[in-house]
């Protein structure tokens, strides 16, 4: 479908196009992840750098997103791999600055993000570990999230088309709460989602913490 | 998914099912278009992407954990008992001298056949409230009162609730079969299981599975209540096959069936 006769499409509708060689849709999607990569970097690193951080990452991206083989959308995907440039950029920052230099605008990363592969995180194992112990207490602490997450991923493994996986994470829920329609299914999933953050940046799942 | 729900959910309820794919093209395009003007709404899916990725790339291993801390955490028989004697028995703090006693009992012999009740299971069905911006009906506003009033264990006022929201929602009212069966446990859990079977027999015939399974499982707990073994033995038997309560009626049908013997 070539997008002359489109209305607009999502990053990941584009995604497939560009890879399919369609040259407008591949010129829209990277002029689309530039914009968000502009807005996030620009709260993230200075004014000076930001350019060449957003730059770096894009070339990457654009070498790249033929290649992935996950499930993971275009737009999540692309901002994995800003997180570790932007990571790298602070890294080699660091290496030429003194200790004493305050990085007033390094808040919002931990030394997990701090990588050399920016496609692939060395620290993901360290990562996926919190994220383990982030998910497990969340479990313990809020049961229905627990469930409404493990059906979901128990959705995931039988796979298929989005609708289909979507359609089945909603059915499952709807065994313990038949009330739940597909809008209420989004919200209570946010709501969930926001207490593993919430879990995530407290640090519950670090290791040797005790829930 | 109506044109009206969706101009309703504000984009950032759409944030975790955009990160976990679950959208369709026309939902993720709007939520897309959304995040462009929400720099906020950018910074929670930068901030949350490694996350999401690990959650789609490896759902098996985040499944398989999810569902051993469910198992480990999952009430105990004496936990469950509790939950029992706290909804029936006043006062209350007789209750934990009572579960000791009952536990006891459990362990040490066969369930009596002529105490049915103890067979029964009554944790209230789940029940999320969700804000609902501009009720649509006098149903709706009273389902969304009631379950307000179920939600902060207040059975007997859900119900009375519950029963003026089925007197005046007209066909167009697309939750007549949840009220029914909230209405049934909401009965159950106010102490009174012959009132909670009619409701209950109505929503057991719904179409949505969901409700009518579950709707099957309160059914037999009232029955237990009542001491009405061979009712409550047909309807579990029904629900051998069910994934959500095939395990729990199995159970039952067992303690139904130990208690016979006795």
């Amino acid at each position: 479908m070539s997008l002359a006769q489109s209305p607009p499409s999502s990053l990941d509708e584009l995604c497939v196009l560009a890879i399919d060689g369609d040259e407008r849709a591949r010129s829209e999607l990277f002029e689309s992840l530039r914009v968000r990569f502009l807005q996030v970097a620009k709260r993230r690193v200075q004014g000076d750098h930001l350019e060449d951080v957003v730059q770096d990452a894009l070339r990457i991206v654009l070498d790249k997103y033929h290649e992935r083989t996950g499930q993971t959308g275009i737009l999540i995907w692309s901002f994995t791999v800003l997180r570790n440039v932007i990571g790298n950029h602070y890294q080699s920052r660091n290496r030429d600055v003194s200790r004493t230099t305050h990085v007033e605008d390094w808040q919002s990363f931990s030394p997990a993000a701090v990588v050399i592969d920016p496609l692939r995180d060395r620290e993901t194992d360290e990562f996926n570990g919190r994220l383990e112990g982030a998910i497990a207490t969340l479990a313990r602490k809020a049961p229905r999230c627990g469930r409404l997450f493990a059906n979901l991923l128990d959705s995931y493994k039988h796979g298929g088309e989005q609708r289909e996986v979507s359609a089945r994470a909603l059915a499952m829920a709807q065994q313990e709460d038949p009330d739940l329609t597909r809008n209420t299914f989004y919200v209570a999933l946010h709501r969930c989602r926001a207490q593993l953050r919430a879990l995530l940046e407290a640090g519950e799942g670090s290791p040797g913490h005790v829930a | 998914m109506s044109h009206e729900n969706k101009r309703r959910m504000r984009a950032d309820d759409l944030l975790a099912a955009y990160e976990l794919g679950l959208l369709d093209e026309t939902e993720r395009q709007r939520f897309e278009q959304a995040t462009l003007g929400a720099p906020d709404l950018l910074d929670e899916l930068f901030d949350h992407a490694s996350a999401a990725q690990a959650l789609r790339e490896d759902p098996e291993r985040f499944a398989a954990l999810l569902r051993e801390t469910l198992r480990e955490a999952e009430p105990s028989l004496a936990e469950r008992m509790t939950d029992w004697l706290n909804a029936f028995l006043q006062p209350k703090v007789l209750a934990p001298v009572v579960v000791t006693a009952a536990a006891v009992f459990a362990l040490v012999m066969l369930p009596d056949g002529d105490d049915l009740r103890k067979i029964a299971v009554l944790d209230p069905a789940p029940y999320v409230q969700v804000d609902v911006r501009g009720a649509d009906s006098d149903a709706a506003t009273l389902y969304f009162d009631a379950m307000t009033r179920y939600t902060d264990e207040r059975y007997g006022e859900a119900a009375d609730l519950l029963d003026e929201a089925l007197a005046v929602g007209d066909e167009t009212w697309h939750q007549v079969a949840q009220a029914q069966m909230y209405l049934g446990v909401s009965r159950l859990l106010d102490g009174d299981p012959e009132a909670a079977l009619v409701p209950l027999g109505v929503s057991a015939t719904s179409s949505q599975l969901p409700i009518a399974e579950r709707s099957r499982w309160y059914q037999a707990q009232a029955h237990l209540l009542i001491g009405n073994a061979a009712a409550a033995r047909e309807v579990l038997n029904g629900l051998t096959a069910s994934p959500v309560f095939g395990a729990q009626a199995a159970a039952q049908l067992e303690a139904l069936g130990e208690a016979d013997e006795s």
